[in-house]
């Protein structure tokens, strides 16, 4: 019964309240912003960062810089999170001083550069190995040959043929990227102590505030189906060879 | 397929077409290679499938039998005189900050972090391919009501689901551990299988089974399961990586294996507090957690090569 009236009062908006008396949706509705931005930029960097050396490894394929980033992207997948922003704080914020070891309360883009760079390190290595791979298959495609014998450019070739036909996994696995970024993010938070959605479950998790924790990863998950179903739609205009059944 | 059959005027080439030499020629002494051999064949070759067995190998003994690596107890006579101090004679990696040895608890802590991730992954790869198989075998009501239920498991993030769990369950072992991630990771696993076996029960050697009259459930276990199953033994080997990497995540949550029972990510999160004066403490969990989880997915990897024909012509 008071599962009913929970779930009741979830889908009214009402979330329950936090220990410290809080309406769980205020503490929700003041973390949000700083994660979306913390997020938004985690996904930049991995994005334009992943499909740009992805790109690179999969037109020099066999060669010495697509090696490296094969190594690379492994090791970074290997390493987790946590384990990668602790070594990054200690290295760029405690023993160099480029950055600052926590995140003041506002949050600012220019301090949350470092935890980005965290959070997106992990689905970076991902993009860039799923990147080559298609690429490398791309390049052998018809349709690729087709448009190099018209005598384009090898620049157009790339770009407007190969590029666009290889992006299409890419946004699938953005999608699915979504629920480790939240992880991702909830250890980040908690490293950087950034007062974010995922900073504020790292200390109930802590605290062992059950309900706040449940509240919290509920909305998260919403969001997670949500965007997938975003993302399933997206399909379709970025790929006219998908067609859902009318 | 069969109504197909009876349009066709001939089932085989007629016997004047047929080319006798061609039939002639063939080598009956040689043998049939499957495709496991073909697999074999092509992983020998692979430095990344040696160095990543080698290291298995190393993790397995380290976790069956850590007293050949150290005599040091781990979690007893800890001095906390000994607190964070640096390594020295007989303590290589230097003190925790309870004034306990870094190496002999690193080595000791395989044992639990190991146990998490192989028993999640039995757990997943006997559920998911028992369940995907009869879905994708038989079909009907059946494939329905576990493919939904499956949906509504696939979409929550595992990690982000057992830490739901875990901080409600009162009380945490590897097996709840295991238990947990296993809840939200077996759609992936069914869902391949499902696919493989969906694709494996219209072959040729399914129907030349049903026309020899084998009963339907020996062709689902001797020709369908053995021809399927190879794409969920490339996602078993990566995942229990990754199932390894979600412990060390609850784990240093606070939420995975309680305090006492060591493991890699309980002591990467109680090294949490000295990082600053302290990194050794935190860096030598953190690298042996990162080799086994490097050491499982080199394996994964190798393993698709060898057994995707078409990413080994690819190359």
């Amino acid at each position: 019964m008071q599962y009913l009236i929970y779930i009741g009062g979830f889908f009214h908006g009402d979330l329950g309240t936090t220990y410290s008396g809080r309406a769980v949706s205020d503490v929700m509705a003041a973390a949000f912003p700083i994660t979306a931005r913390l997020a938004l930029l985690a996904l930049f960097f991995e994005s334009v960062a992943g499909i740009l050396v992805g790109l690179v490894a999969g037109l020099r394929k066999g060669k010495l810089f697509d090696a490296s980033a094969l190594v690379v992207s492994l090791l970074l997948i290997s390493v987790p999170t946590f384990v990668i922003g602790f070594i990054l704080q200690y290295v760029f914020a405690v023993k160099l001083g480029w950055a600052r070891t926590t995140v003041s309360s506002e949050a600012p883009l220019s301090e949350l550069v470092l935890p980005a760079i965290v959070l997106a390190s992990v689905s970076f290595a991902y993009i860039v190995r799923l990147t080559r791979a298609s690429v490398s298959e791309n390049l052998g495609a018809d349709f690729v040959r087709t448009a190099t014998a018209k005598g384009l450019s090898r620049r157009r070739v790339v770009t407007v043929h190969v590029l666009r036909n290889s992006l299409v996994p890419v946004v699938t696995f953005l999608g699915v990227d979504l629920g480790s970024l939240m992880v991702g993010a909830i250890v980040t938070e908690g490293i950087f102590n950034i007062n974010g959605v995922g900073g504020t479950v790292y200390k109930a998790i802590k605290l062992g505030e059950g309900p706040t924790v449940v509240s919290f990863i509920a909305v998260m998950v919403v969001i997670f189906v949500l965007a997938n179903l975003l993302v399933d739609l997206l399909y379709a205009a970025l790929d006219p060879r998908i067609r859902y059944a009318k | 397929m069969p109504s197909n059959r009876n349009t066709q005027p001939h089932f085989v080439a007629a016997l004047d077409d047929t080319p006798v030499a061609a039939v002639d020629r063939l080598d009956e002494t040689e043998k049939a290679r499957s495709t496991w051999a073909d697999a074999w064949e092509s992983l020998r070759g692979k430095p990344s499938f040696w160095i990543s067995s080698v290291l298995i190998l190393l993790i397995v003994i380290v976790a069956l039998f850590p007293g050949i690596f150290t005599q040091v107890p781990p979690d007893q006579n800890c001095l906390l005189a000994n607190s964070n101090k640096g390594p020295e004679e007989g303590h290589l990696l230097g003190f925790t900050r309870q004034g306990c040895d870094v190496y002999s608890r690193m080595i000791h802590g395989t044992q639990a972090s190991v146990t998490v991730g192989l028993l999640a992954t039995v757990i997943v790869t006997l559920f998911g391919v028992v369940v995907g198989a009869l879905a994708g075998y038989y079909g009907g009501v059946f494939d329905a009501i576990v493919s939904r239920i499956g949906d509504i498991f696939f979409a929550v993030p595992t990690v982000l689901g057992a830490i739901v769990l875990m901080s409600v369950l009162p009380d945490r072992t590897p097996v709840t551990i295991a238990l947990v991630l296993s809840i939200f990771a077996w759609p992936q696993i069914a869902r391949i299988m499902r696919g493989s076996v969906l694709s494996a029960r219209n072959s040729d050697y399914v129907t030349a089974s049903i026309a020899l009259g084998v009963s339907k459930f020996r062709i689902l276990v001797r020709h369908v399961v053995p021809n399927a199953i190879a794409p969920v033994i490339v996602i078993a080997t990566v995942s229990l990586g990754t199932f390894i990497v979600a412990e060390a995540t609850l784990s240093f949550l606070g939420i995975g294996l309680p305090p006492q029972i060591m493991s890699w990510g309980n002591d990467i999160n109680s090294a949490q507090t000295s990082i600053r004066t302290n990194p050794q403490v935190l860096i030598y969990p953190a690298i042996a957690l990162s080799m086994t989880v490097l050491a499982f997915l080199m394996l994964g990897d190798a393993v698709r090569d060898a057994l995707d024909p078409e990413s080994r012509a690819r190359r």
